[in-house]
């Protein structure tokens, strides 16, 4: 039997994502920021820049600021939190074992229903994160809606495929991309706004979009930390590849798309590459060049 | 993009992250270390236009204390006249790679913009005689900006970077390039625009 073009699979899931400037190792004043653009937009699903609570260049107060933020816990003396619409994904400093970790933590009325801890910590050039921060050990995804699946990755997470691909195999609609991205390329400038390096950042998302058939989230922070100034341009790429949203490179916004099931069908049709996609030929492939099991016979 | 475009992009970047450290450092507004160059001019228009009043300038182009030099009798002008601002020098990129031990101010809102842009839109720019003599002995500005652009920016090897200059004047740069070093590796606040940036992620 053929579905009509338009019927999907899922309610539309109406997104919004944040492009916000948060002050440094303030949580009180960027978890009301975070809570009232939430309310504002009334989203289902909410993306905010990586580290949105805490401010990225927190150095030695990294510890300070961790917090617990396994699923399941509320985020201690952040009331402001307490009645989120719908899901919002925020960046915080997450205290645990083998941390602190630079972690993404979706909220449900204040409460962690899923935890991604940024895997790559760039720790080279301009950025200083593994002298901070713990590794990420681990990819997951988690149903947003009914219907539909989504996962998140940190900022440098999104310049390593590995990882997309990782969770494109296990069937999300949707990837969300925390991003605390400075700003480079001035005076050559950028497509779409002052900073060349933030064509970088589209092109990937888009490819990404259009290579696994789904929504990419970009959530990039604006404003400044000593002499960086963060680049925003946060976007909405469609399953096509197509920008559906985009904030400037200066100032907060909020981009608000609708999604739906019947554009991620639409998107894939044409393509056969979610079907042929053969993730244990990858597995295999990848334990034969890092000699897992041995080496390789003749 | 033209160029006016690009000195657009410029100021807001650059602005913005003197609010930001204007901000954070409770200081009570700015006082550019003018000498009257065109990075000076420039960058107290800039500051004038986004901050007014707060921004100040002071330029002391001899001076009347035996043995000071005019930079160190401007500071003493500054600390004793102008209370607590945050100073700013408006010194260019290829000089402080080149010209020896950085100007001692808060902000050095060019820091990361090199000399021959400044010259490419205002005619001229600032250098001192040593680094304007490498400049012509490796063919010019140009080339010694692009020289300098590929080594540090591109991270290209130094060699490479450097192939194709006269061997005596490259010689010469690295020689006022090594010896700043002790000096960049401590300076100050230099707004990012590109590729590596004093302070950021340039520690060489």
């Amino acid at each position: 039997m053929t579905k009509p073009p338009d019927a999907g699979l899922a309610a539309p899931l109406q997104l919004a994502v944040a492009q916000l400037a948060p002050a440094l190792r303030d949580e009180a004043a960027n978890a009301h920021a975070i809570a009232a653009v939430a309310h504002a937009a009334g989203a289902d699903l909410m993306l905010t820049p990586e580290l949105s609570l805490t401010g990225y260049g927190v150095a030695d107060s990294v510890h300070g600021l961790a917090r617990a933020a396994a699923p399941g816990q509320r985020l201690d003396g952040l009331s402001a939190f307490d009645d989120l619409p719908g899901q919002v994904v925020v960046g915080l400093i997450e205290r645990a074992a083998g941390g602190p970790f630079n972690s993404a933590a979706v909220l449900e009325g204040g409460t962690v229903v899923f935890r991604h801890r940024k895997v790559y910590l760039p720790t080279y050039g301009m950025f200083d994160e593994g002298r901070w921060f713990g590794r990420g050990a681990a990819l997951d995804t988690w149903s947003p809606a009914p219907g539909w699946r989504a996962g998140v990755l940190v900022c440098e997470d999104f310049w390593h495929p590995g990882l997309a691909y990782v969770l494109a195999s296990r069937g999300i609609d949707l990837l969300l991309v925390q991003a605390a991205a400075p700003g480079r390329g001035v005076t050559e400038g950028g497509e779409h706004g002052a900073f060349a390096s933030a064509d970088v950042w589209e092109r990937i998302a888009r490819t990404t979009a259009q290579l696994y058939g789904i929504h990419v989230a970009y959530a990039n922070r604006v404003g400044v930390e000593g002499g960086i100034t963060f680049a925003g341009g946060s976007l909405i790429v469609g399953p096509d590849g197509a920008v559906l949203a985009r904030a400037g490179d200066v100032g907060t916004a909020t981009l608000a798309v609708e999604l739906t099931s019947a554009a991620r069908d639409a998107a894939r049709r044409p393509y056969a590459h979610a079907r042929d996609d053969d993730a244990r030929l990858v597995m295999r492939e990848l334990a034969r060049g890092l000699d897992v099991f041995g080496p390789a016979a003749p | 993009m033209s160029d006016t475009d690009a000195v657009a992009r410029v100021e807001r970047v650059v602005c913005g992250v003197v609010e930001a450290a204007l901000a954070a450092s409770g200081a009570a507004g700015l006082l550019v270390l003018d000498d009257r160059s065109p990075e000076g001019e420039l960058v107290h228009g800039w500051l004038q236009r986004a901050f007014g009043d707060v921004a100040h300038r002071i330029t002391v182009l001899a001076s009347n204390v035996q043995g000071v030099e005019p930079a160190a009798a401007q500071r003493m002008v500054a600390d004793r006249e102008y209370g607590r601002m945050l100073t700013v020098h408006p010194v260019n990129r290829t000089m402080l790679l080149l010209g020896g031990a950085p100007p001692r101010a808060d902000l050095l809102p060019l820091g990361d913009v090199y000399a021959s842009w400044i010259r490419r839109l205002h005619g001229v720019c600032t250098l001192s005689d040593e680094v304007r003599a490498v400049a012509d002995a490796v063919g010019g500005l140009e080339r010694l900006d692009a020289a300098l652009a590929d080594w540090i920016d591109a991270r290209a090897d130094r060699a490479a970077a450097l192939a194709g200059l006269d061997p005596a004047a490259a010689t010469r740069l690295m020689e006022l390039y090594e010896r700043g070093r002790f000096y960049r590796l401590w300076p100050r606040l230099v707004p990012k625009l590109g590729a590596r940036t004093l302070g950021i992620d340039l520690w060489d």
